[in-house]
């Protein structure tokens, strides 16, 4: 009997390994040459799947690999001894041992996306930045970009892929072409046969620095779409947008050269491909898809719903405002009665305060409406829905816009084209020319002259380029100044007639011009007291006129009147006329967008 | 201490303690021991009866508990008194990667011996151990008996006065044993004294002049092999060449005192002195043996001096 | 090249004390003295407690007793004895391993290391670190498994049993494998020097043309701008680190392989003091915000200024120039700071000037373009005027009695900085043997060696193999980080001690930071600490600092090693083997060798 439960078990135990076999069987199949990615239930399917073999990564290299290999399993403390090092070096000044430490990392971490990021970074920005030669510091800048490189090259399969290239591009943008020295940057960038390689000639445009820039950002927007990659914490808004940044970064760098004809055709490139941006579906943070450059259709939709809710019941909108009135206290009522003009503070605040209180938002209108014709009750709460959808599409829309400052990018793009600009900006640059390199001052005064009325025009065809969120402001008080320079050298001075005036007055904002617009203030005396009147009156209107720019009134007009009532924040900043004057620096394509700092 | 007495133990204790303190075993409890010179003396017990730690203490490998054991009129840890001794220890605890040689150079540099006498030494213990024909061979390669015989000749490379064996017969082949009881006896010829413990007693007996014997750590019996080992009232005779009227006369005297006769027939010899006898002659003429009765020769009994014929046990 | 503790002359190092440093020699003594009562009084105390106060302190008598007396029979010939063993046991073991593992080293470096603008720096900085670590690695190997082999196969009972004293076994031991480790050193150095050699030629090839092109070929990541000097003869210019000479033979131009690559030069430092933007004498100079002190700043266009003084200056500290006459040759590294670009295409300009210490005697300022962080070669000749446009002569008249000169920099633009260390000026007496000075750097590693050697020993007398190579790496470890320790030690460094290290990681609290309420539990914490920290104290002052036993840096940056340094670590070296012998002995004397 013992001789049968002995057998019984032996049965038992072959049966239970013939599973586990089998069950091993399955989950071990390779990757073979016919099945690439192994059977349906293996675990080398769940590795491709998951991104986890190194091998789906990215390069292999050799010396990689024997290196974390003789790190015998202590490879933690082996990179945090290196990083260690590293942190010594940088802080020691020893370039040499820093760059070879870091060499030794790459090795033993390829796949960590951060720790190419932050490298590049280290060494593109502060490493390079110690230097006193503006070609050591190149060199350095450019020893960053290539190891961001490196780190691509590693990392082509990796779900983080992305940001890499987004920062490679950023780099071989923001870095090279927005350097204080980024002239002779770019110069650099285009003689350097070792970057570029035998693939893009000497000489070629693709060697300018924005093209290559352009370029990574369209991979890693490639990256994304094509690939499925992770955008990670990017903001979609800058990620898309950068490539026609870039463009028009380039645009504007190749007129600064001269090289007008060209600069012309790639604004047109750039317009192209800004509207293409405002034509692709970015993610809100909320998880909303929007459309940057639709903003006009969906503020349409929102007023059909609008107009479709209060056609329900016609009137009673006016009827629930009269009836919220006559609820008010007396002085409110009384302050509200009077005109703007005639309330003192007092009432103005009391005016203010009513005109929240009678403020009639949606859902009182429905609520109402359906105490009053019930049988109306389902359609206006799904005009309401509706209508409450789309008004906060229309507030997404319009700050992402704001922050990608999408308006007056198109606008830029779309002036710049003309040739007016065009004009105005070959003017400029000749006249720099004369007055810099052909020391003939005359002559550069009067291209200063005529390029500044080439300008005007500009400025009146597209007044909202005067918008202090934008650059233009600041980029024509670049010529201005230079024109003063000029004017200084013949012992002159800005002309009363000059017409770019208000352009010195909003953008002035290192107070470089205060004498002169002291000066004329006392000539103007009279004159400058009745234009203050006029444009207090303008100031009523759209604020975001330029005339509304001109006088930095104190007084804010009451914005409520402007926007059907909402629960909801006011439009923020960019609506108001700017009595902070500061237009944003002009190195940031981006203004105030805490996502793109690294 | 009297100057014959070459080792002394007074109240030697040992107590294995284990790594926090506590007591493991008593390996060893208050041994009173004397040792003099120019004997062969044996230490007795079973396995675990404290004899290898009695050897240890007495060598200074270990410290004692208590007590104190001295050598040669110095305390037992004293280095000093190690210029004097030699030991072999039970198994071959030397350099494989030296050769006999080198060894024997290594142990000589030890002992501060000047280059000359040294190679002289050397040259004399290889052949007296009989390692001539493999001194140049490296330790690890040799048989059991070897080492054995290198053993011994480290231990004897600076002519010490005292000897230590620990087991020196202990897996060695009858010829092997022999050879070494013979050198024991040697050594105690030439004046020097042998102290070794084992436990193989036939060995003991034969080349010892006094025995301990120890038990869980405590002396049982201590004394001259001859006195312990003498059966008091029982008379024995060897006699060569008596006919059987002789024996029968014998036999009468005996029964009339009122002895009673035990036994009276023809002595053995030893196993051993018939394995030895065969193999040299073996040795000296190789092939095989015809029969045996032609060829065997009696053994050599010359009355009561050297060897004592074994008692059957 | 970066000096960041001066190197002291050798009797000051050795015997002077002040209120920051003790002489090496009485430190030794008072380590020893220190551990000696230190053991004495808990061997005392643990005696006691297992024996009673009377054996205990017999025991004690007994120990030293015998150690005093031993110390009189340790025989040379016995610890050669033990050190032939030593050797042959080595040799037969993994020793060769190392020299293979160090060839494939050598031979994949390239892998490893990319061409770089300073391929000399980074070839020597490879090599040294490689060998010292291998080097260390298998002296450590060799050395910390033979005792405990000995007591595991029980072999030591053989040696033990012979009137060898502790004393020997451990010296001779010592002795061995530094005599094994010496010869693996010797193979390895030598394949070093060999490989760098071989790595850093190269050649460029000059286009074969009439005129003579702009620039040589690229090679090894670099190429070189052709210019013709006064005398005819073209030169590759200086880049990467080094220069070539080219000849035109006929039609064609042979470029003569790297010149100035490696090189040791002697330099004679002085004395640094600033002056600060008023003229006055200060300590330092200006901080303009570097984590790293090593430098402080003077600001341009001010009366700031860097002076310094050098001691003896005669005939011999001038070289000749041939028909030139004979020259000063200081040279001096800058380190810029701009607080604001200016014009990126000029450099910094700054002014040198000699000065007679003590006097206002000064020669004309002569202007130089600051080139940051290189060394910059300023050699004055004999004849020169001074700030009155009066002629002087530079040995005579700017050399005080005493043999002193000052040595004043400013820099000129204003709300620009130049940064200054005591190092960052010399004078260039002349150049040594690089080979020699290869030579040197390996002696250092060598002293390194015999340390890692006499710990691993010492530990190993007591310690079974494995536990004895954790407790040398430790120590080694230990001994790399003893800044970091003893920073730890004085609350120098943030964060606390190490109790309060180990409640700051898991509450992830920054270093800086205090705790919010000051209840008992950190007080207690930090009382915990206080006692920490004192040990920690005791045992960085007992540790090697081998972060100042490498002289790679040397090497590295092309400057000659001093002798005096490398007599302070010889010293060094020495007083551990003895430190470590003597308690190695005490360890290996008193335990029992048989189990």
């Amino acid at each position: 009997m013992n001789k049968q439960s002995s057998f019984i078990r032996k049965v038992v135990y072959a049966g239970i390994l013939i599973c586990l076999l089998i069950a091993l069987a399955v989950l071990g199949l390779p990757a073979t040459y016919s099945n690439p990615r192994g059977g349906t239930y293996s675990l080398a399917r769940m590795k491709v799947d998951n991104q986890l073999a190194q091998s789906n990564l990215g390069e292999i290299d050799p010396a990689s690999e024997t290196m974390k290999l003789a790190t015998l399993g202590l490879r933690g403390v082996a990179v945090n001894l290196l990083w260690n090092k590293a942190d010594e070096y940088k802080k020691k000044e020893d370039w040499t041992n820093l760059t070879a430490t870091l060499e030794q990392l790459a090795r033993l971490q390829p796949n960590f996306i951060t720790f190419w990021k932050y490298q590049s970074w280290n060494v593109s920005y502060n490493v390079s930045v110690q230097f006193d030669d503006y070609r050591d510091r190149y060199y350095y800048v450019r020893e960053g970009i290539e190891f961001l490189k490196q780190g691509v090259a590693k990392n082509k399969e990796n779900r983080e892929i992305p940001q890499l290239l987004w920062d490679l591009g950023w780099f071989i943008g923001q870095k090279i072409g927005r350097a204080d020295e980024y002239v002779q940057y770019r110069e650099l960038f285009k003689n350097d046969d070792e970057f570029h390689g035998d693939d893009v000639p000497a000489g070629a445009d693709e060697r300018d620095n924005w093209l290559v820039s352009k370029m990574e950002y369209l991979n890693a927007i490639s990256a994304v779409r094509d690939r499925k990659k992770s955008i990670g914490k990017k903001s979609e808004k800058i990620f898309y947008s950068s490539p026609a940044k870039s463009q028009m970064s380039y645009a504007e760098a190749i007129e600064e050269e001269g090289q007008f004809a060209k600069g012309q055709a790639a604004w047109r490139v750039a317009a192209d491909e800004w509207s293409d941006f405002g034509d692709l579906e970015i993610e809100h943070s909320t998880g909303r898809m929007l459309r940057l450059g639709h903003e006009e259709e969906v503020a349409e939709r929102v007023e059909q719903l609008e107009d479709q809710l209060a056609d329900l019941s016609p009137g009673l909108r006016e009827k629930l405002v009269e009836e919220k009135r006559e609820a008010l206290p007396e002085e409110q009522q009384a302050a509200l009665a009077k005109s703007m003009e005639e309330r003192n503070a007092e009432e103005v605040q009391l005016a203010y305060q009513a005109e929240q209180a009678i403020e009639v938002n949606d859902k009182e209108f429905v609520d109402r409406l359906a105490k009053e014709k019930p049988e109306l009750r389902k359609e206006a709460g799904i005009l309401a829905r509706q209508l409450v959808e789309e008004r906060t599409n229309l507030i997404y829309t319009r700050r992402y816009k704001s922050d990608a400052n999408y308006d007056y990018w198109a606008l830029r793009a779309e002036f710049e084209q003309t040739d007016t600009a065009v004009e105005a900006r070959r003017k400029m640059f000749e006249a720099k020319q004369a007055f810099a390199d052909r020391q003939a001052p005359e002559l550069a005064k009067q291209l200063y002259e005529e390029g500044f009325d080439k300008w005007r025009e500009v400025l009146e065809t597209y007044p909202d380029l005067l918008d202090p969120d934008g650059v233009t402001g600041d980029d024509i008080l670049v010529f201005v100044v230079d024109y003063r320079k000029v004017l200084d050298s013949l012992g002159e001075e800005i002309p009363d007639d000059f017409v770019l005036w208000d352009v010195i007055e909003n953008f002035d904002a290192e107070g470089e011009f205060e004498e002169e617009l002291r000066h004329r203030m006392e000539t103007m005396g009279t004159s400058t007291a009745d234009e203050a009147s006029a444009s207090e009156e303008a100031a009523e209107e759209q604020p975001a006129e330029e005339s509304a720019a001109e006088e930095s009134s104190d007084e804010q007009p009451a914005e409520p009147e402007e926007t059907p009532a909402e629960a909801e924040e006011q439009p923020s900043e960019p609506e108001q006329p700017a009595p902070e004057e500061n237009p944003k620096a002009p190195s940031d394509e981006e203004s105030a967008d805490p996502e793109t700092s690294a | 201490m009297a100057d014959n007495v070459v080792v002394e133990t007074r109240a030697l204790s040992k107590v294995y303690r284990d790594f926090w303190g506590r007591q493991k075993v008593r390996a060893l409890k208050a041994l009173d021991l004397e040792i003099y010179r120019g004997e062969v003396f044996g230490l007795l017990g079973p396995n675990g009866s404290g004899k290898t730690t009695t050897i240890k203490l007495l060598l200074g490998l270990l410290f004692p508990t208590d007590g104190e054991a001295l050598v040669l009129g110095k305390p037992a840890t004293d280095v000093e008194k190690n210029e004097r001794i030699g030991y072999l220890p039970e198994e071959s605890y030397l350099y494989r990667f030296l050769n006999a040689e080198e060894t024997l150079d290594f142990y000589g540099r030890l002992f501060d011996i000047p280059p000359e006498v040294r190679r002289e030494r050397i040259d004399k213990l290889i052949k007296q151990v009989k390692l001539d024909a493999a001194r140049k061979r490296q330790l690890r390669e040799y048989s059991k008996g070897m080492t054995r015989r290198i053993g011994l000749a480290q231990a004897l490379i600076n002519e010490p006065d005292l000897i230590l064996l620990d087991e020196p017969t202990s897996g060695l082949d009858p010829i092997g044993t022999r050879e070494m009881k013979d050198w024991i006896l040697e050594l105690r010829d030439q004046g020097k004294t042998v102290v070794m413990c084992s436990h193989l007693l036939a060995d003991v007996q034969d080349v010892c002049d006094r025995i301990a014997i120890l038990h869980q750590g405590e002396l049982k019996e201590l004394g001259r092999v001859e006195d312990l080992l003498k059966v008091e009232d029982v008379t024995q005779v060897s006699a060569r060449g008596l006919s059987a009227e002789c024996q029968n006369e014998i036999r009468d005297v005996i029964a009339r005192h009122n002895g009673e006769l035990l036994s009276m027939d023809n002595p053995t010899t030893t196993l051993e002195e018939l394995f030895l006898s065969i193999v040299r002659d073996s040795e000296a003429r190789p092939g095989r043996r015809v029969v045996r009765e032609e060829e065997a020769t009696p053994p050599e009994n010359s009355g009561e001096s050297t060897e004592p014929p074994s008692t059957a046990s | 090249m970066i000096q960041e503790e001066p190197l002291l002359p050798f009797k000051t190092w050795l015997l002077e004390w002040d209120a920051d440093r003790w002489g090496a020699f009485w430190h030794f003594l008072l380590v020893m003295v220190v551990l000696a009562m230190l053991s004495l009084v808990i061997g005392l105390i643990i005696g006691t407690i297992l024996h009673g106060p009377v054996k205990a302190g017999e025991r004690a008598y007994r120990v030293v007793a015998n150690a005093f007396r031993e110390l009189f029979h340790i025989s040379p010939r016995r610890i050669w004895a033990i050190a032939r063993v030593a050797m042959q046991e080595a040799l037969r073991r993994r020793v060769l391993v190392a020299v293979a593992v160090f060839v494939l080293l050598l031979l994949f470096a390239g892998w490893f290391l990319k061409t770089d603008r300073e391929p000399a720096k980074l070839y020597f900085s490879f090599v040294l670190t490689a060998t010292s670590f291998l080097g260390l690695f298998i002296a450590l190997l060799l050395s910390v498994f033979s005792l405990p082999n000995d007591f595991k196969t029980k072999t030591i009972y053989t040696v033990v049993t012979k009137p060898v004293r502790a004393g020997d076994i451990i010296l001779g031991r010592i002795l061995g494998f530094t005599l094994v480790g010496s010869l693996l050193l010797l193979v390895m150095g030598g394949a070093s020097y060999l490989f760098v050699s071989r790595a850093l030629t190269h050649t460029h090839t000059v286009a074969a043309q009439k005129e003579l092109p702009e620039r040589t070929s690229r090679s090894d990541g670099h190429s070189h701008k052709l210019e013709v000097r006064d005398d005819g003869q073209i030169i590759a210019m200086y880049e990467h680190g080094h220069e070539h000479s080219v000849e035109k033979r006929g039609d064609r131009y042979m470029v003569s392989p790297p010149e100035g690559m490696i090189r040791a030069r002697v330099p004679l430092y002085g004395e640094l003091k600033f002056l600060n933007r008023q003229g006055v004498e200060v300590e330092k100079g200006v901080s303009v915000g570097k984590e790293w002190g090593y430098r402080s700043f003077i600001e341009g266009g001010t009366q700031a200024a860097a002076v310094w003084t050098f001691d003896g200056i005669n005939e011999d500290t001038l070289i000749d120039e041939g028909e030139d006459g004979r020259y000063l040759p200081i040279e001096i590294v800058v380190r810029v700071f701009r607080t604001w670009k200016a014009d990126i295409n000029t450099p910094v300009q700054g002014i040198i000037q000699l000065k007679r210490p003590g006097s206002d005697l000064k020669t004309e300022p002569e202007f130089f373009f600051a080139d940051d962080n290189t060394i910059d070669l300023k050699y004055f000749p004999e004849s020169l005027t001074d700030t009155n446009n009066q002629p002087v002569d530079l040995l005579e008249d700017l050399v005080s009695e005493d043999g002193q000169l000052e040595v004043v920099v400013q820099c000129l633009d204003r709300a620009q900085y130049f940064g200054f260390a005591r190092g960052d000026c010399y004078i260039h007496l002349r150049d040594a043997s690089p080979f020699w000075n290869f030579v040197k750097a390996y002696i250092s590693i060598w002293v390194q060696m015999v340390v890692v050697i006499a710990i691993a020993v010492t530990g190993s007398t007591v310690l079974s193999g494995p536990i004895a190579m954790l407790f040398t790496v430790s120590f080694i470890l230990l001994g790399f980080q003893r800044d970091f320790l003893m920073g730890v030690a004085t609350d120098k460094v943030e964060g606390g001690g190490p109790i309060e290290a180990l409640v700051r990681i898991p509450t992830h609290m920054n270093l800086i930071s205090d705790f919010k309420d000051q209840h008992f539990g950190i007080k207690l914490m930090r009382l915990v600490d206080d006692g920490l920290q004192a040990l920690m104290q005791v045992l960085a002052s007992v540790l090697p600092d081998f972060g100042n036993l490498s002289t790679a840096d040397y090497v590295a940056y092309g400057f000659d090693i001093p002798w005096n340094q490398v007599l302070q670590q010889l010293f060094l070296g020495g007083a551990y083997v003895i430190g470590l012998a003597i308690v190695g002995y005490f360890l290996l004397r008193n335990r029992e060798v048989a189990k």
